[in-house]
């Protein structure tokens, strides 16, 4: 099988880009590379990630200014055409900002910045993210923001809901969604979207934070597994045909 | 008649000849305005910060004070051909950059400065 070639984007203020490239290169032996937000081509990538940190110190609205990036055409066109895309904290929010995904995220209900590890409902097993998880499989992941509170019109929220679109989902451990669970203030508890076409992915949880087994939790590796896995599907139907 | 600011003069003569001091703005038939921009968050979406500052207000004593909301207030100056172009323009920056529609209103004032330097 051939390595998924991971793209991830380097903003000025991004701080979780060498997490991300480490955990799909060293832990999972795919090949990945950084681009500098100022290049105009993605070039030869199979996924793109978006990482955590606070580009452009978070000026205006966090994700506000990166939108505006060169880099950001190109992951448009790429995400119009199908390609994964995957905004992990602060790559959330450039997603919602570039209006590749509904919604906005908002200062966190407590006004604190929260930082530790939360569960998240897998909602969605038959999303290319989260192929390799169970129904109602509950993953445990670290979250570090001050601007997590997922908000949307009743529209939005309804369709988000009915489409089959909220990926991820905060919950105790024991996978209630209650809100005691919630960290931040997020409706309907919700953790993680995806775009209508199942290829956009945004989540406040860093599962690249929770892939080393030297870190002492693997559960993040599963969002990467399944992608990779759908390149391995896509490519033995390939050779099939 | 052609509207000037208030730094040019006009002869005695006419109301726009060579005659005339004019800024190099008003040469160019252009008009500079402040915008005064004001975002806050909708009223439907919860509002932590301001709850936060109410209860602080509150605990000064200030009890006959509610509906304390945070927003950003934003300034910029603006070269243009007339006032309504101003306004289209400061509209569509806020609606595009300056606030989030998903989540913020907008509200701005627009007032004629004399050049870049009182701006």
């Amino acid at each position: 099988m051939h390595k998924v070639k991971f793209g991830i984007l380097v903003f000025p203020g991004s701080n979780c880009d060498h997490d991300a490239h480490d955990a799909v290169s060293s832990v999972l032996s795919q090949e990945a590379r950084f681009i500098w937000h100022k290049e105009s081509s993605l070039g030869d990538v199979d996924v793109v990630v978006i990482p955590g940190g606070f580009s452009y110190g978070d000026y205006l609205r966090c994700g506000a200014i990166a939108r505006f990036s060169p880099i950001m055409q190109d992951v448009v066109r790429f995400a119009r055409a199908g390609g994964p895309v995957i905004g992990i904290c602060n790559g959330f929010q450039i997603l919602t900002e570039a209006g590749l995904l509904p919604g906005a995220l908002l200062r966190n209900e407590s006004l604190r910045f929260v930082c530790k590890d939360v569960y998240v409902r897998v909602e969605q097993p038959g999303a290319r993210f989260t192929s390799v998880c169970a129904r109602g499989e509950v993953l445990r992941l670290p979250i570090a923001h001050g601007e997590g509170r997922y908000v949307a019109d009743a529209d939005t929220l309804r369709r988000l809901e009915g489409e089959g679109r909220v990926a991820f989902r905060y919950v105790t451990p024991e996978g209630e969604a209650v809100p005691e669970a919630n960290p931040n203030g997020s409706m309907n508890n919700i953790a993680g979207i995806l775009n209508e076409g199942g290829n956009v992915l945004g989540l406040m949880p860093h599962p690249e934070r929770a892939c080393d087994p030297l870190l002492g939790n693997t559960d993040g590796q599963k969002v990467f597994q399944s992608l990779i896995q759908s390149f391995a599907v896509h490519e033995a139907v390939h050779n099939l045909s | 008649m052609r509207v000037l600011c208030d730094l040019c003069v006009l002869c005695v003569l006419c109301d726009l000849c060579v005659l005339c001091v004019l800024c190099v703005l008003c040469v160019k038939g252009l008009q500079l305005f402040k915008a005064k921009i004001t975002v806050t968050l909708r009223t439907s979406i919860l509002d932590p910060q301001g709850k936060a500052v109410e209860h602080g207000l509150h605990s000064l004593g200030y009890t006959s004070i509610s509906g304390v909301r945070i927003g950003k207030h934003i300034e910029l100056v603006i070269e243009t051909e007339s006032r309504d172009e101003a306004e289209r323009i400061v509209k569509e920056a806020s609606e595009r950059l300056l606030s989030n529609p998903v989540m913020e209103d907008f509200s701005f004032t627009l007032e004629p400065v004399k050049s870049t330097a009182h701006a």
